[in-house]
């Protein structure tokens, strides 16, 4: 596992031994167990962490009292190489208004198998970057 | 519980205020200069940097009669350091959990 410190952005990268389409699947539906759980914004406990997997989907917390956390926003999903999600720096609980404080920052996991079958899992989150902006 | 500090990001998430953080991020000013920036009433500014404050991102001193405002680089790099515990801890999960269960579709 790498780090690189840039002033704007934040990146991890990882190499795990799995082919593409598995470590996708495992990142997107299993969320709950990869996420820590103690990076919590809810009062209570976390009972679980749900992923809607789709463009538009969202991404939250759900806590053992009921109460829901909304911290980001899947913006692409296209199985087994992009995932993107956009994460909000006020996460919207329930009983709150939406789209307050929507998100200056972004997650790119990306993709790609290599003759070993291994896939390289990068995530950067690049603060006041835009959709549009985010490089092809 | 609660290891996690939320306070900066709350205090990021109103745009208003992350506004005025960007602005003293470039020119520590006074709650006047920053009234006069944006469309806001002054009261209005002096509690937006009061959560500011409280939430470690920015310090103030006086000048004169009047407070000064500018950004607290500690309180920017404590909000970095959680990013990267989160992925390091999220990534190394990741890792474990993909190449643990390998075997349950071939």
């Amino acid at each position: 596992m790498s780090t690189h410190a840039e002033a704007t952005s934040v990146s991890h990268e990882i190499v795990v031994a799995a082919p593409v389409e598995r470590a996708f699947r495992v990142f997107t539906e299993q969320l709950d167990r990869i996420k820590p759980r103690e990076h919590n914004l809810l009062s209570a406990d976390i009972e679980t962490t749900v992923l809607e997997p789709r463009a538009g989907g969202r991404i939250y917390d759900r806590g053992v009292d009921g109460s829901e956390c909304e911290w980001a926003t899947v913006l692409a999903y296209e199985p087994p190489t992009r995932f993107v999600y956009a994460t909000r720096c006020c996460p919207s609980r329930s009983g709150r208004s939406r789209g307050r404080g929507a998100m200056p920052n972004f997650v790119l996991p990306s993709g790609r198998t290599d003759p070993a079958r291994t896939r390289k899992l990068t995530t950067k989150r690049q603060q006041r970057a835009s959709p549009k902006t985010w490089g092809a | 519980m609660l290891t996690y500090q939320g306070a900066g990001w709350n205090a990021l998430g109103d745009p208003t205020r992350r506004a005025i953080f960007e602005r003293l991020a470039g020119r520590p000013s006074a709650v006047g200069e920053l009234a006069t920036a944006f469309p806001v009433s002054r009261p209005a500014v002096s509690q937006h940097l009061k959560v500011l404050k409280e939430a470690g991102l920015v310090t103030d001193r006086p000048e004169g009669n009047r407070r000064i405002y500018q950004v607290d680089p500690g309180g920017l790099q404590a909000m970095r350091a959680e990013l990267d515990r989160f992925w390091t801890q999220a990534l190394a999960n990741f890792k474990e959990i993909v190449e643990q269960d390998a075997g349950e579709d071939a």
